[in-house]
C-alpha cells in the first residue's frame, strides 16, 4: 500500500542508518564518511551536517524536542549534538568497541547507547559527567539494538536475549529467543516488542509475559544488519532485506501476513562505481504519526509513503 | 622640495636609530641619498645638481652616519634632521619637542621664543601688526608630514575630481561651457557653494550667466549663495531658492521646521491679555532641572482639540495650530497645493520648476481592487476545528499510561502483613515493597534455632521470585474456593499427568455447592487460565531452577545456557525443532537512583546507598546478581578501598560442593574452596553479614560518617579520637569483646544462614545465592577457626615473617586478611553496634595494610627476586591460598 516518494542520494557514502526525527518532517542518516546529517526527507534537501566523529556513524537518534542528537559509531564514540548550532555538546568515550545502537529516553534526559562490547551504557544527559550513569553488563554478547520506552530500557542482543530492564520494578526480564538478535523494536503502545534474530524471522514477544505472540517471516538477512520497525498505529511490521535489489517487507502485524514487499530502485549507474553494499536495506525507520517509512539502502535514503496520503511533491 | 625632503629625513632618522645593523648595509653599498626603499635607486647625474636644500641634507646625514658606523644599535644615537642629537622629551615616542626649537636640555637652557609682552607693546596689537596666528606657536616639527598641522598642497574643495573631469570632458567637447563661459573663468573662479550646488552640478546643471531678475528678490536664506556676487550665481540662487535645497545639518526628518518663535510669540501676543514683562524661571531651578511646567501662564481652551472633525475642520485647526509655530508637513503640504489662494510671502517656493507643469487632478488615486465576494452562508466566526483526534489520542495515551503504571504497582509483590512477634527486630527495607516477607521468614528461622542471633533479612530475590512466580498461578485470588480448586486442579494435571477434564473431576471432587453450569464453566476457565500461564509454568521453573545454583557449583555451570555451548545448543535446538517458545528469565536489576530519575519512576529500591557506581564509573555489580544480598551503603568505600579486587585475576573456579554440605552446620566440613569466585563477592557478603549482624545501625550508617573516613584515611592513630565517642568506642569495643562468642557461635550463624536461606527458597534447594551466602559464611567460619577463640581481634592477618606463635596455619605473607574477618567473628553479637564495627574493621584493615606494605617492603629489600615477586599487593582468592 505503499509507494517511493522520494529518493535523496546522501553523498555520505554508505548509509548506515536512518532515522526520522521525533516529529516526523525531517531525517537524520549516519553515513560511512563519518559524518550524521540532517535531511528534509521529502525535499531531498540538505539541512546540516553534523561533523566530529571520526569514522563511520552507525546510530543516529533524536530527542524528543528535537533539539538534540545522539549519535554513536566505528569510533567507539557516543556524540551528543545540538542540532541547531551543530556542535557537539558532549562526547563520550567510554565505549569499548564500537556503538550500533542508541536510544534516548522519552524526556531525552537519558541516552542509552549499546555497543559491541556488550555493555548498554546509560548516560545522563543532564550532568556533565563523562561516565555512564549506568553499565549494563549482562549481555554475552554484542548489543546490536536498544529502546527505551517508558521506563523500561529493552536491549537485543547477539547472545539470543532479550532483555527488558524495568526501572520500575527493578527487574530484569531476559528471554531467550535462540537466535541471535539483530533489530529491536517497540511496538509504539508498549505492549509488546518486535525482535529482528538472525534466522531471518521476526518475532513479537509479549512484554509482559514473554510469550511468542507471533512471528514473521519472508526476508532475508544474510548476517547482515537489518534493522526492522513498526509502522504508526502499530498496523504493520516493516523490515529490511537482504534479498533482490533490495526489499522493504511489510507485514501485517495481527495477521501476520506479507502485505508487500517494495522494491527500491537499484543504484544509478553514475553512482555504481560507489562500491556500497547496495542490494541491502539496512535500515528502516517508522513515520511517528503518519504512514510513511524511511529506508536506506547503499548511498540512498527512501522515503515510502501511502498513496492515499501522498504528499504533494511529485515523486522523483 | 622641503616636504619631500622632510619626509626622507625622518625616515632615515628612524632608520638610524632603530634599524641600525641592517641599515648599515645599505648605506655601505649606496652612501648616497637613500631615497628608495624599494627597487633600484635612481642615479643622480651629480651631485652638484642638486639643490642646496638636499646637499646640505646629504652632508647631515654622512657626518651623523660616520661616527656611529661601528657603534652597536644600543650605543647609536638619534639625530635630527641636522645631525644633531634628539633630546627626547616625550615618554616614548620622542615626537615632542620642548621649548623653541627644542631648546630644553641644550646647554644654553631654555630659550623663550621671542616673547614681546603685549602690556608695554599694546600699540604693536591694537595695530594689528603682529597678526597671531597658530603657526607662530608651532615647532617646526608640527608643520611636517607628522606634525599636527601638516603643510601640504592640495586642491581646493571645488575643484575636486568631479568638477575636474566635468570641465576637461566640457573642454574636449569643443569648449560648449556655458555661455560666455571660457573655462579657465569657471576653472579659476572659485564658488563657495555647498552640497546642493555640487550635487546638481554633478547632475549636469550648469551654471547659467543672465541678469539677475529685475524684482529684485533679495532671499534672505540663500545665504549659501557666493559672496563673489557675480551675475552668473543669480541663478543658482534663484534655484536654490525655489528648490529651498538647504543642506541639512541638522539631524531632523525632511520637511522638519522646528518652533517659530515668532509666530508663537505674535501668536500669545494676539491671543492671550495678561503677558508678564519677565518670563522663565527666576529661581530654584538648577542648571540640571528640568523645568517646571509653566503653571501661572494662560492658556486658553482654544488651543486643545478635542475632535477629530473634517478635512475643513482639520484645516483650520491646522491653520489654528500653525499659530503656535509649529506647522505640521501636511498643512504646508496643503498650502503648497493651493498656489492661488495663498499667497504669501513664499510665492517663489510653490511654483514648480521651470519646465514642470503642475499637475491639476490632485493627488494620484490609487487603483482599488474589492475584497472577494463572500460565499453566501458565510458566517464571519472562527469556530476552531474540533480536534478529537489529537485529544482523543492524548487522554487514551495519558490513560493508557495511567493503566500501565497502575498495572505495574499492581505486578510489584504485595507486601505481606508483619508478623507480631516480639522478638523481631525490624530489618532495614531494601526494596519498596519487601516489607516484611523476609521477616515472617526470618523470624521463624530464629525461633526455630532459637539463637540469640540476630537474622539478617533474606535476599529479596529469593523471596520476590517465588511471589512472581506464584502470581502466575493467582488467578481467582477473590475466591479462595475456588483458588483452591485451581491449585489442586494443577497440580493434578502437572504432577499427575491428568487429562484436563479428569484434573478438574479430581480438584472438584470435594466442591459442594457447585451446579453442573457452574463447573462446566469453572472446567474451561480453568483450561483457558492453565494455557494462558503455561508459558509461564513453562518458563518458571525453569527461570527458577536456572537462577539457582547448587552449592559449590562453578560459575560455568551457572548459567550454563548462557554459555556459548549452551546458546548452540539453544540454536541447534531451535533449529530442529522449529521456533522454540522463548523462555523467560527474571533478575533483579537495580537501577540508579540516578536513572529511576531520569525515566521518572520511583527508585524501587529507595533505601539503597544512592551512589552505587564507584568513582572509577565501574558498572554496580548488581546487574550482575551475584550476591542477591542485602548491600551495606559502605560498599562503595570497600570497593574503593578494595580496588585492585577488580584487577585481580579470575579465580580458578570452585570446587563443586555437594549439596548436602548445605545443611551441615559444622563449618569444619565445608571446605574453604568454597569460596565465591571472585573477590569483590566476597566483600559484599561480608558486608551483607556484617549489616545483617547489626540490622539496627545500618539505617543510619547510609551515609558513613566522617569518622570512618578520618580511620580510613587520616591517621592510623587509633586512640588519637578526642571526639565526645572515642570513650563510647572503647566501651563499645570492649562490649564487642564481651559479646563475642568466639568460635563456637560461628557455627550457628553458618547454620542460622544455611536453614533461614533453604527456607526461603524450599522449592530450589540449589539455589545459588543461598550456595553463595553459605559458602561465604563457611569461608568466615574456616578461616576463623584456625584461630584462637580469646582474640579474634587482635591477630593481624598478614602475619609478619616471623609468624605470630598463635596461627598454626601460616598463610603466605603477601595475602592480607579478607576485610570481613573480624565481622564474621563478631556476628553473633546482637549487642553490638554495626556501625563502629565497621569503623573499626577499618581501623584494623588499615594498620595490616599498612603492616603489611612495610614488611613486603623489607623483604623486597632484604630478598629481592623471592617468592615475594608479586608485584602487586593483592587481595588474592580464597581458593589459591587454601592451594598454598
Amino acid at each position: 500500500p505503499e509507494q517511493l516518494q522520494c529518493r535523496t542520494v546522501c553523498g555520505q557514502g554508505a548509509v548506515r542508518c536512518v532515522r526520522f526525527n521525533a516529529d516526523g518532517n525531517y531525517c537524520l542518516t549516519g553515513g560511512a564518511d563519518k559524518s550524521l546529517k540532517l535531511w528534509n526527507p521529502a525535499k531531498s534537501l540538505l539541512l546540516r551536517s553534523y561533523l566530529g566523529h571520526g569514522q563511520e556513524v552507525l546510530a543516529v537518534a533524536c530527542a524528543c524536542d528535537n533539539a538534540n542528537l545522539a549519535s554513536g559509531g566505528e569510533d567507539k564514540m557516543v556524540a551528543y549534538w545540538d542540532t541547531a548550532s551543530g556542535t557537539a555538546v558532549r562526547k563520550y568515550r567510554s565505549h569499548l568497541a564500537r556503538v550500533g545502537a542508541l536510544d534516548f529516553s522519552p524526556d531525552a534526559t537519558l541516552l542509552a547507547s549499546g555497543s559491541v562490547d556488550c555493555t548498554v551504557r546509560l548516560w545522563d544527559l543532564r550532568s556533565k559527567a563523562q561516565a555512564p550513569v549506568q553499565l549494563l553488563t549482562d549481555a554475552r554478547d554484542s548489543v546490536t539494538a536498544v529502546a527505551v520506552h517508558s521506563w523500561r530500557i529493552y536491549t537485543a542482543s547477539l547472545d539470543g536475549r532479550l532483555r527488558c530492564y524495568d526501572a520500575r520494578k527493578g527487574r530484569l526480564a531476559e528471554d531467550n529467543l535462540c537466535k541471535p538478535l539483530i533489530g529491536l523494536c517497540a511496538t509504539r503502545d508498549g505492549r509488546c516488542i518486535l525482535a529482528s534474530c538472525s534466522d531471518a524471522r521476526l518475532r513479537l514477544i509479549d512484554r509482559d509475559t514473554g510469550d511468542l505472540l507471533a512471528s514473521y517471516s519472508g526476508h532475508s538477512v544474510a548476517d547482515l544488519s537489518v534493522e526492522c520497525d513498526v509502522s504508526a498505529g502499530d498496523s504493520l511490521v516493516l523490515s529490511g532485506s537482504a534479498g533482490g535489489s533490495g526489499e522493504l517487507i511489510c507485514w501485517d502485524l495481527l495477521s501476520g501476513e506479507l502485505r508487500c514487499r517494495l522494491r527500491h530502485p537499484a543504484a544509478e549507474p553514475a553512482r555504481a562505481g560507489v562500491r556500497t553494499q547496495a542490494s541491502v536495506v539496512q535500515s528502516v525507520s517508522a513515520h511517528p504519526k503518519l504512514c510513511r517509512v524511511l529506508t536506506a539502502m547503499g548511498d540512498a535514503v527512501f522515503l515510502w509513503a501511502d498513496p492515499a496520503h501522498a504528499i504533494a511533491d511529485e515523486p522523483q | 622640495m622641503s616636504r619631500r625632503s622632510g619626509r626622507l629625513y625622518y625616515e632615515d632618522r628612524h632608520r638610524d636609530s632603530y634599524q641600525g645593523d641592517d641599515n648599515k648595509d645599505d648605506d655601505e653599498e649606496d652612501d648616497d641619498d637613500s631615497d628608495e626603499f624599494l627597487g633600484t635607486p635612481l642615479e643622480l647625474l651629480d651631485d652638484s645638481d642638486d639643490d642646496p636644500a638636499t646637499a646640505a641634507a646629504k652632508q647631515a646625514k654622512r657626518r651623523r652616519q660616520q661616527p656611529q658606523s661601528g657603534l652597536p644599535i644600543h650605543q647609536q644615537r638619534a639625530l635630527d634632521e641636522r645631525g644633531r642629537p634628539v633630546r627626547f622629551h616625550g615618554a616614548f615616542t620622542g615626537g615632542f619637542s620642548a621649548g623653541h626649537f627644542n631648546s630644553v636640555g641644550t646647554v644654553e637652557g631654555f630659550k623663550p621664543g621671542e616673547f614681546r609682552s603685549s602690556r608695554r607693546d599694546r600699540q604693536g596689537d591694537q595695530r594689528g601688526q603682529r597678526e597671531r596666528r597658530p603657526e607662530d606657536f608651532m615647532d617646526a616639527e608640527d608643520l611636517g608630514d607628522f606634525g599636527i598641522a601638516p603643510r601640504e598642497v592640495r586642491a581646493r574643495p571645488e575643484y575636486d575630481g568631479i568638477e575636474m573631469r566635468r570641465l576637461a570632458a566640457a573642454a574636449t567637447v569643443g569648449g560648449r561651457g556655458g555661455a560666455g563661459a571660457d573655462p579657465l573663468a569657471e576653472l579659476l573662479l572659485p564658488s563657495e557653494t555647498g552640497l546642493g550646488d555640487r550635487l546638481l552640478r554633478h547632475l549636469g546643471w550648469r551654471r547659467r550667466r543672465q541678469p539677475r531678475p529685475t524684482t529684485g528678490n533679495e532671499n534672505p536664506d540663500s545665504d549659501d549663495g557666493d559672496g563673489a556676487g557675480d551675475a552668473g550665481d543669480a541663478a543658482a540662487v534663484d534655484l536654490l531658492s525655489k528648490l529651498r535645497l538647504k543642506p541639512g545639518r541638522d539631524t531632523r526628518g525632511l520637511g522638519y521646521s522646528g518652533l517659530d518663535a515668532g509666530r508663537a510669540l505674535s501668536s500669545t501676543t494676539a491671543s492671550s491679555t495678561s503677558v508678564g514683562g519677565m518670563r522663565g524661571q527666576a529661581f530654584g531651578v538648577g542648571a540640571l532641572e528640568s523645568e517646571d511646567a509653566d503653571v501661572f501662564g494662560s492658556d486658553s481652551m482654544a488651543n486643545y482639540d478635542f475632535s477629530i472633525g473634517t478635512e475643513a475642520e482639520e484645516a483650520a485647526l491646522a491653520s489654528r495650530r500653525r499659530n503656535f509655530g509649529w506647522t505640521a508637513p501636511d498643512a504646508k503640504r496643503a498650502s503648497l497645493n493651493d498656489v492661488d489662494d495663498d499667497d504669501d510671502d513664499n510665492d517663489d517656493e510653490d511654483r514648480p520648476l521651470k519646465g514642470f507643469v503642475q499637475r491639476r487632478g490632485g493627488t494620484v488615486r490609487r487603483k482599488a481592487y474589492p475584497p472577494p465576494e463572500l460565499p453566501a452562508g458565510f458566517v464571519p466566526m472562527h469556530r476552531p476545528a474540533p480536534a478529537p483526534d489529537a485529544l482523543d489520542v492524548a487522554l487514551r495515551q495519558m490513560r493508557a499510561e495511567a493503566e500501565e503504571a497502575a498495572e505495574a504497582e499492581a505486578d510489584l509483590p504485595k507486601p505481606p502483613t508483619p508478623p507480631t512477634s516480639s522478638k523481631t527486630i525490624i530489618p532495614p527495607r531494601n526494596s519498596r515493597w519487601d516489607v516484611g516477607a523476609p521477616l515472617d521468614k526470618s523470624n521463624s528461622t530464629s525461633v526455630a534455632s532459637s539463637t540469640a542471633a540476630v537474622v539478617a533479612p533474606a535476599a529479596p530475590a529469593a523471596t520476590s521470585a517465588p511471589l512472581t512466580t506464584a502470581r502466575w498461578h493467582q488467578q481467582f485470588g477473590d475466591d479462595p474456593a475456588k483458588q483452591a480448586r485451581y491449585h489442586s486442579y494443577l497440580r493434578w494435571r502437572t504432577a499427575a499427568g491428568a487429562e484436563h477434564a479428569e484434573a478438574y473431576a479430581k480438584a472438584a471432587d470435594g466442591a459442594e455447592g457447585l451446579t453442573d453450569w457452574e463447573r462446566n464453566l469453572e472446567r474451561d476457565q480453568f483450561a483457558r487460565a492453565a494455557d494462558t500461564t503455561a508459558a509461564a509454568d513453562r518458563s518458571a521453573p525453569t527461570s527458577l531452577s536456572s537462577r539457582f545454583l547448587p552449592a559449590g557449583a562453578s560459575d560455568q555451570q551457572y548459567g550454563a545456557d548462557d554459555s556459548l555451548a549452551g546458546k548452540a545448543a539453544d540454536e541447534a535446538a531451535a533449529d530442529a525443532g522449529g521456533d522454540k517458545p522463548p523462555t523467560r528469565r527474571l533478575s533483579e536489576w537495580r537501577p540508579h537512583a540516578m536513572v529511576c530519575r531520569r525515566l521518572n519512576v520511583p527508585n524501587p529500591y529507595p533505601e539503597e546507598a544512592p551512589a552505587k557506581r564507584d568513582s572509577s564509573g565501574r558498572p554496580s555489580q548488581m546487574s550482575a546478581a551475584v550476591g542477591q544480598a542485602p548491600i551495606a551503603s559502605a560498599q562503595s568505600l570497600f570497593a574503593c578501598l578494595f580496588e585492585d579486587n577488580a584487577n585481580a585475576p579470575a579465580a580458578a573456579p570452585p570446587a563443586p560442593n555437594p549439596i548436602a554440605n548445605v545443611q551441615q552446620p559444622a563449618p569444619a566440613a565445608v571446605p574453604a574452596s568454597d569460596a565465591p569466585a571472585s573477590t569483590q563477592s566476597q566483600t559484599s557478603l561480608a558486608l551483607s553479614v556484617a549489616t545483617a549482624t547489626a540490622p539496627a545501625s545500618v539505617v543510619e550508617a547510609s551515609r558513613p560518617s566522617m569518622d570512618l573516613f578520618r580511620s580510613v584515611f587520616g591517621s592510623d592513630d587509633e586512640n588519637d579520637g578526642d571526639g565526645p565517642d572515642s570513650g563510647d568506642k572503647e566501651g563499645d569495643a570492649d562490649a564487642a569483646d564481651r559479646h563475642d562468642g568466639g568460635s563456637e557461635e560461628r557455627p550457628q550463624l553458618a547454620k542460622a544462614q544455611a536453614s533461614k536461606d533453604t527456607a526461603a527458597a524450599p522449592a530450589a534447594a540449589t539455589e545459588q545465592s543461598t550456595s553463595r551466602m553459605l559458602a561465604a559464611g563457611s569461608l568466615f567460619a574456616h578461616l576463623f577457626e584456625d584461630q584462637p577463640p580469646s582474640e579474634p581481634f587482635r591477630t593481624p592477618a598478614p602475619p609478619p615473617p616471623p609468624p605470630p606463635p598463635l596461627q598454626p596455619p601460616k598463610p603466605q605473607q603477601q595475602q592480607p586478611p579478607p576485610p570481613s574477618k573480624p565481622v564474621a567473628a563478631q556476628s553473633s553479637s546482637a549487642s553490638t553496634d554495626g556501625d563502629r564495627e565497621l569503623r573499626r574493621l577499618e581501623k584494623k584493615l588499615r594498620k595490616e595494610l599498612k603492616k603489611a606494605k612495610k614488611i613486603k617492603k623489607k623483604r623486597k629489600h632484604k630478598q629481592s627476586g623471592s617468592e615475594s615477586d608479586s608485584d602487586s599487593y593483592e587481595f588474592m582468592p580464597v581458593s589459591k591460598k587454601a592451594d598454598k
